[in-house]
């Protein structure tokens, strides 16, 4: 049996050697395949991916947006002035405790 | 071929030695036929789908996989001159009903659920389609969170035929989040854009604001429309079962930026110059007032507030009144901030000399039949006393050297009756009147700022080519990194020659003490001019005080005009001059200028460090 069935492998063995060229070609081809299916697959990853990051881009810039808005809204500089007079009893310092620094 | 194997391998079983005795011939080519045939078919059919017919499924495969996806561009942000933003673009929401969707799902009334009975054929049992509105709980917790009554709701979706209707605009993002939690039939929500103002009331009437559809429509928001605008841009794309995008096939329409606009505006001084006109107004009870702010050396514009002004935040505040920009829509008489152009004229053409005395007694004249007075009789006095005191009389007897028409030049050249440059929308150019036979009444009144309207900017830029020596830059609301060269329009020693004189205004004895900033010398003045109203001038004035600091080497060009104060100060040295001296103090200690007054000297860095 055994012997039977080695034949058979040996017989189609010659066969593919006998069309050597034919095989590799078609192996290339099948590697080629694989190859692009693969690529195409990485391709949409990265689209994907790119997408994603675009929306982050967008989500960031939103979030950045509403921080300027608060961030405005606290440094109103009447704000300020009204803090720094009532709360911290501040005041615009008059010409007898100012300094001037002459800048070249 | 797994058949042909295994029928050889069976052929070698029986006779090993022989391998190919078994083989037939017929089964051969049976099998091949069959094959064959087989394979052609899919040949065929693969040919027939790839290149005869490759529109269909192309097509099929594009319906459920191509999608236009936008990309949303913001309007851009308007910053002032340091970079602080006094707009802001956030993304919002708008939530819309189509209200046959939800008449599709759901039952108004009895009947109604009635109809929507469907019977179950197999088990006999009736099931309802609809479900009834009004004992869902969803949807009465829709109305509240929008703030919407229910019956107005109901009213909305009951429509007969409506497919859109809003429910309510410029929602923000946690809200549509429990919308779309509440999963209801027929609610969409659609990206838009929410304009937000951190700055509120102050700037309200130069920026003005847009509407629900983000386009401008006061102000700087209107006159710059197309550039803040940007393009929404719009892309096809391939998108996968889980709704990621895995391939860009096109632009369809291309994505433009929108432009961020930096304004000429020093918040810091924008709001001290808002601050304290309000508190004068407030204080005066008058009806309205405006300051601006112009950098001499430029023609920016630092400040320009206005008084009553809006929260543009807030649109149930909504009313034109408050809405207008008065520094360059509202024009009045300027009454005598226009003598020092006068004295201007007069000089540039040889009429006087800086040292001429005037003889002004007895304190009134007679033109032409009818009279002009000054307060008091001032006698003898020189140009700077003109200015100082305000003499009507003074004024008047050098505007009558000048032919008309000189006289008219001079307040041409100094942009009265023209506009500024300043390009926004809804700018009046104020009146002068151009024609060739003028009374000498007319001419004296017009000397002392009667019979001509101009606008608190244009005062502004009047005083601002006094400062700058004579020459004009066009007005800017935007920032301007490079100026140019300002035309001259007034020789240079004369506009020197006269802010020099209007030095004495906030002096001993001068018409506006109240003027006086600290440390720095200025050069003003003050103009109270009553009200021209039917039939004549009424009993209602507009206090204007106009000033340039410091007045060695000016910088600014301030003009505060507030309109009918009430009350028995209504003179422009009590109700004008106090706001210009706190909106001119922060002005130049914010811009670092250099104190120029000899008589008031600050501590020097050095001097301190000598002491030690």
């Amino acid at each position: 049996m055994t012997e039977s069935r080695d034949n058979l492998l040996l017989l189609i063995v010659a066969d593919l050697r006998r069309h050597f060229v034919v095989v590799i070609f078609a192996i290339v081809l099948l590697l080629s395949a694989f190859y692009n299916i693969f690529l195409t697959h990485e391709t949409r990853k990265l689209a994907t991916e790119k997408e994603h990051l675009a929306q982050q881009k967008d989500n960031l810039m939103i979030e950045w947006q509403n921080l300027l808005i608060e961030e405005h809204t606290l440094d109103e500089h009447s704000r300020i002035r009204r803090i720094a007079k009532n709360k911290l009893s501040m005041a615009q310092p008059t010409k007898n405790n100012t300094v001037l620094v002459e800048v070249p | 071929m797994k058949r042909i194997q295994t029928k050889k391998r069976k052929a070698k079983q029986a006779q090993p030695r022989k391998v190919y005795h078994a083989f037939s011939s017929w089964r051969f080519v049976f099998v091949s036929i069959v094959v064959g045939i087989i394979a052609l078919l899919l040949i065929t059919r693969l040919a027939y789908i790839q290149v005869i017919e490759p529109e269909y499924l192309t097509q099929e495969a594009d319906k459920r996989s191509l999608r236009v996806t936008q990309s949303v561009t913001h309007r851009g942000n308007i910053s002032d001159r340091h970079g602080e933003e006094l707009a802001i673009s956030v993304p919002a929401y708008a939530i819309w009903v189509d209200p046959k969707t939800v008449k599709e799902s759901y039952a108004f009334n009895d009947q109604q659920w009635q109809e929507s009975a469907v019977e179950n054929t197999r088990t006999g049992k009736t099931r309802y389609t609809k479900k009834k509105f009004f004992e869902s709980k969803k949807w009465p917790a829709l109305a509240e969170v929008l703030d919407v009554k229910m019956e107005d709701l109901v009213r909305i979706i009951e429509r007969p035929n409506a497919r859109f209707v809003y429910l309510k605009r410029q929602v923000n993002a946690p809200i549509v989040d429990y919308i779309k939690q509440l999963k209801l039939a027929g609610i969409s929500n659609q990206l838009e854009s929410h304009r937000f103002y951190p700055t509120g009331e102050i700037n309200a009437n130069i920026i003005g604001l847009t509407d629900l559809d983000a386009q401008g429509i006061e102000g700087i928001e209107k006159t710059y429309n197309n550039f803040l605008q940007g393009q929404t841009g719009k892309n096809r794309v391939r998108k996968d079962r889980l709704g990621n995008v895995i391939d860009h096939i096109e632009v369809v329409k291309e994505k433009k930026a929108a432009g961020n606009l930096q304004l000429s505006i020093d918040q810091r001084i924008q709001a001290v110059a808002y601050s304290q006109l309000k508190r004068a107004v407030k204080i005066h009870q008058a009806t309205s007032g405006s300051v601006v702010v112009v950098d001499v050396n430029t023609g920016e514009i630092y400040a320009m507030a206005n008084f009553p002004s809006f929260n543009p935040n807030d649109r149930s505040q909504y009313q034109p009144y408050k809405l207008r920009n008065r520094a360059i829509t509202d024009t009045f008489e300027p009454g005598s901030t226009v003598k020092p152009l006068v004295v201007a004229s007069a000089l540039a053409h040889k009429k006087t000399d800086v040292d001429e005395i005037i003889n002004t007694s007895p304190g009134w004249m007679n033109i032409g039949g009818r009279r002009v007075r000054d307060g008091t009789n001032l006698g003898k006095i020189d140009l700077a006393m003109i200015l100082k005191k305000s003499s009507n009389i003074g004024v008047s007897k050098l505007a009558l050297r000048l032919q008309p028409g000189e006289l008219q030049q001079t307040f041409a050249d100094f942009g009265l009756g023209n506009d500024t440059g300043i390009g926004l929308i809804g700018e009046s150019m104020g009146r002068l009147p151009l024609r060739h036979r003028w009374s000498d009444f007319e001419l004296a009144t017009m000397s002392f700022g009667y019979g001509i309207t101009a606008t608190t900017l244009q005062i502004a830029k009047a005083y601002a080519i006094l400062g700058s020596g004579g020459k004009q830059y066009p007005l800017s609301i935007l920032k301007i990194d490079n100026p140019g060269e300002g035309e001259q329009v007034i020789p240079r020693n004369i506009a020197l020659e006269v802010v020099h004189m209007m030095e004495g205004v906030s002096e001993q004895g001068g018409t506006a003490r109240k003027a006086r900033v600290e440390g720095y010398r200025i050069a003003g003045k003050t103009g109270t001019s009553r009200k021209a109203e039917a039939g004549g001038y009424g009993d209602d004035y507009v206090s204007i005080f106009a000033g340039i600091a410091p007045a060695t080497n000016p910088k600014f060009s301030i003009v505060v005009m507030i309109n009918e104060p009430q009350g028995d100060r209504y003179y422009a040295g009590d109700v004008a001059a106090p706001v210009f001296s706190a909106v001119m103090q922060s002005s130049l200690l914010l811009s670092h200028i250099r104190p120029d007054d000899e008589n008031n000297r600050y501590t020097l860095l050095d001097q301190l460090n000598d002491a030690k």
